[in-house]
């Protein structure tokens, strides 16, 4: 061997030896114990709420308020045309960035430089997605025990080995027997197992389930009907209509290792919609409460047994679900309170210890953060609805807020030392024509809503303050008592998620694309960028050798988005709905 | 006061039509109440599938999600009214969907899909 060849031969050797540092810095599992312990975890991003406590807040504090005015785009990931732009979180782990576009794709990148690792498109079955209305939606992943999961909109449950992308199991969980269902939401995982929940509020099939999925072997541990499950629920629909009532799990819950259960919403009732209006108890196409429904459900993580649950909306009639995922843990004065918005624009305080036996949450408190509803007068603090207006067959005129809510699926996020609540607000309404709609076969799956209408701004808040546009607000407030400590108007409601962070900071991905960074103390702005289109999905930060980086995707169209063309024309009458990219800021 | 406007509408309508029927000439409705026209002229061609069939129920049990005010604004879906497509071609888009609208030839008969069509093809280039 020459000189030169050895010399060659110990650089070769060398950058060996640096991938091999960096590749097994990039592979150190995340195992159950690193995310239990995930809040302590800032540099990483391992779960689509962050960790256990739902939050969203993590504690870098490199990007702050002093300097956020620096902040610049450090790269960006452009994938192929995502059809209704892209709705996931990102993840983040030892440098790795793992994120999902429309229909099933994963892309693994370097968080660092953004260069592609590996990539998967999901083969879906093609026919039996696209008999669903959510057909290309994805929200993200679970990573954990050596894989990346991700659940499809034809019913799979798919493991890849997260180092190389590899696929290591990919089994059907749901078939159509019961309904053509199929997973849009981000799984979680808990201890040994990815719990996910199927999509399905106005879709007349049945029993809306949530899993718990085997990590290592893909089979299904245990499954959760959240109707027609047990007795008491099927008691709760007249004639059997539970068979047709919806009522899915399809955001991605939380975990209270305290208890050792699960939290989780789940969607509206179907039909969307009663005709039969105030005599709903005995009348109508799903005659009584309806459980569980528009419910908070709380399992017991090891046999997916009912530990208790709460309807925040008894016999739904406005498709206000429970499924909005954010379950915020927050301790005060040796208390326990879990924290949870609801569509309507509720936000529900529940005793997190009022579980075991199967019984109704206690609540501590409830309070409204929505600014323009009358379907109701208002709620106790008691979590009761006070003063419904129910919606009996024919045409009803300003009815606030529409089909959309006034909060969404998007996620707020909670700054604990500040012990501050950010959380968004949509405000627009709609005339809305109910009807009684044709009641499908037992199991079918099909669409199944009893009304028509048409979006259009608010006239007045509950207050009686005139409003003569649609609007949306980002709104701090103290999570348990509600008290507001200061409300931003947005032109356009944000649809997008929140990102609080120990720089002081809340990340606002606008609608009209303009990201903002704001004071979490004042709520000023503090930093803007123009991303080029709408974003509805996640943002995140994490940290790679020693670089925080904040991490956004973009990319417009949805169900609540398509209304925007009619309420303000003009970016959205434009905004094209088939783009997306992943766009990773740091100083 | 909603009762009143739709009080106001109803009168308006009911005169119309009783005005109509007494000097039997058409007559232009409420713009919001195209799609009873519309409906009007459909329903009866299907009734012999099923008594007291509405075009207008069926659109509002499965369409009505993504296509507001019973076609004639656009919101998820596009508006439907004053469409430049050609019957046969509105039939595929309903039987075989274009994500992310789902195909419906699973859930509806062809006859329903048919009167579907053929009440989209009546309404007029109206917007709301
Ligand atoms: C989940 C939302 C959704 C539902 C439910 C839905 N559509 Fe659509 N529809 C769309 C979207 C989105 C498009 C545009 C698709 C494209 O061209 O990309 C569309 C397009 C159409 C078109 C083509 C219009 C044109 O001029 O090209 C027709 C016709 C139509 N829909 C009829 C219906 C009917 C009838 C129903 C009920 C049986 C229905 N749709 C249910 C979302 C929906």
């Amino acid at each position: 061997m020459t000189r030169w060849t050895t010399t060659a031969a110990v650089k070769a050797i060398s950058a060996v030896a640096f991938l091999g540092f960096a590749s097994q810095a990039m592979a150190a599992d995340v195992t159950w114990d690193r995310l239990l312990n995930a809040q302590n975890d800032d540099a990483n991003w391992m779960m689509y709420h962050k960790d256990f406590s739902g939050h969203h807040h993590s504690g870098l504090k490199q990007i702050n308020t002093k300097n956020v005015k620096d902040l610049k785009l450090a790269w960006q990931h452009n994938p192929a045309a995502t059809k209704r732009g892209i709705q996931g979180f990102p993840l983040a782990v030892d440098g790795m960035v793992y994120y999902t576009t429309t229909s099933g794709t994963i892309w693994a990148l370097n968080g660092a430089t953004g260069q592609p690792v590996w990539h998967h498109a999901a083969k879906i079955d093609v026919e039996r997605a696209e008999g669903t209305f959510y057909n290309p939606y994805n929200r993200g992943l679970a990573i954990g025990h050596g894989n990346v999961y991700m659940g499809t909109t034809d019913g799979r449950l798919i493991a890849l080995n997260a180092k190389s992308g590899e696929v290591v199991w990919d089994n059907e969980i749901m078939t159509v027997a019961k309904g053509n269902k199929g997973f849009t939401g981000a799984p979680v995982i808990v201890k040994d197992m990815v719990i996910l929940g199927a999509n399905g509020g106005e879709l007349a099939g049945c029993c809306g389930p949530i899993y718990a999925v085997d990590a290592k072997s893909g089979s299904v541990t245990w499954q959760f009907d959240t109707i027609g499950g047990d007795q008491r629920s099927r008691d709760s629909w007249g004639n059997d209509s539970w068979k047709i009532g919806g009522g899915g799990g399809w955001m991605t819950g939380s975990y209270d290792p305290a208890t050792n259960t699960v939290w989780w919403g789940t969607a509206n009732p179907a039909p969307d919609y009663d005709y039969i209006g105030g005599d709903w108890m005995n009348n109508g196409p799903r005659p009584g409460l309806n459980l569980y429904s528009s419910s908070v459900v709380v399992l017991d993580a090891d046999s997916g047994e009912l530990s208790a649950y709460f309807q925040e909306m008894p016999h739904d009639a406005w498709d206000f679900d429970s499924a909005v995922g954010e379950f915020l843990m927050i301790e005060k004065d040796g208390k326990r309170n879990m924290v949870h918005p609801n569509k309507g624009g509720i936000i529900f305080v529940y005793d997190a210890d009022s579980v075991g036996g199967g019984n109704e949450l206690a609540v501590n408190n409830a309070y409204m953060i929505g600014e323009t509803y009358n379907y109701i007068k208002g709620v106790t603090k008691e979590g009761r609805l006070v003063g419904r207006r129910e919606l009996p067959e024919g045409k009803h005129a300003d009815v606030c807020p529409a089909i959309d809510g006034a909060i969404s699926w998007n996620t707020g996020a909670y700054n604990p030392k500040r012990n501050t609540y950010f959380k968004l607000t949509q405000e627009f309404c709609f005339d809305i024509e109910v009807v009684n709609p044709e009641r499908p076969d037992d199991f079918s799956g099909q669409a199944y809503f009893g009304a028509s209408w048409t979006s259009k701004a608010p006239k007045q808040k509950a207050d009686g303050t005139p409003v003569d546009a649609a609007y949306g607000t980002l709104q701090a407030r103290d999570p348990l008592t509600g008290k507001l400590k200061w409300r931003v108007e947005y032109k356009y409601p944000v649809l997008a998620s929140l990102l609080s962070t120990g720089g002081d900071l809340v990340f606002v991905p606008g609608a009209d694309g303009m990201f903002d960074a704001r004071d979490a103390k004042s709520g000023k702005l503090l930093w803007q960028s123009n991303m080029g289109t709408g974003a509805h999905g996640g943002v995140i930060t994490y940290m790679v050798d020693g670089k925080q980086y904040v991490a956004v995707v973009t990319g417009w169209g949805s169900h609540v988005a398509g209304n925007y063309p009619g309420l303000f024309g003009a970016p959205f009458d434009t905004m094209s709905t088939d783009t997306g990219t992943l766009m990773v800021y740091s100083l | 006061m909603l009762f009143n406007v739709f009080m106001t509408r109803l009168t308006y309508i009911s005169l119309a039509a009783v005005w109509a029927i007494g000097l039997n000439i058409s007559v232009t409705y409420a713009e919001d109440d195209v799609t009873d026209v519309a409906a009007a002229q459909i329903n009866p061609k299907y009734t012999h599938y099923k008594e007291n069939f509405s075009v207008k129920r069926l659109f509002a049990s499965r369409c009505s999600w993504c296509h507001q005010g019973y076609g004639l604004k656009e919101a998820d879906g596009p508006r439907l009214s004053g469409t430049d497509k050609s019957k046969e071609y509105i039939i595929e888009q309903i039987a075989y969907g274009k994500s992310p609208m789902p195909g419906f030839r699973k859930q509806l008969k062809p006859w329903q899909i048919e009167a579907l069509a053929d009440y989209i093809k009546a309404l007029p280039d109206v917007a709301l």
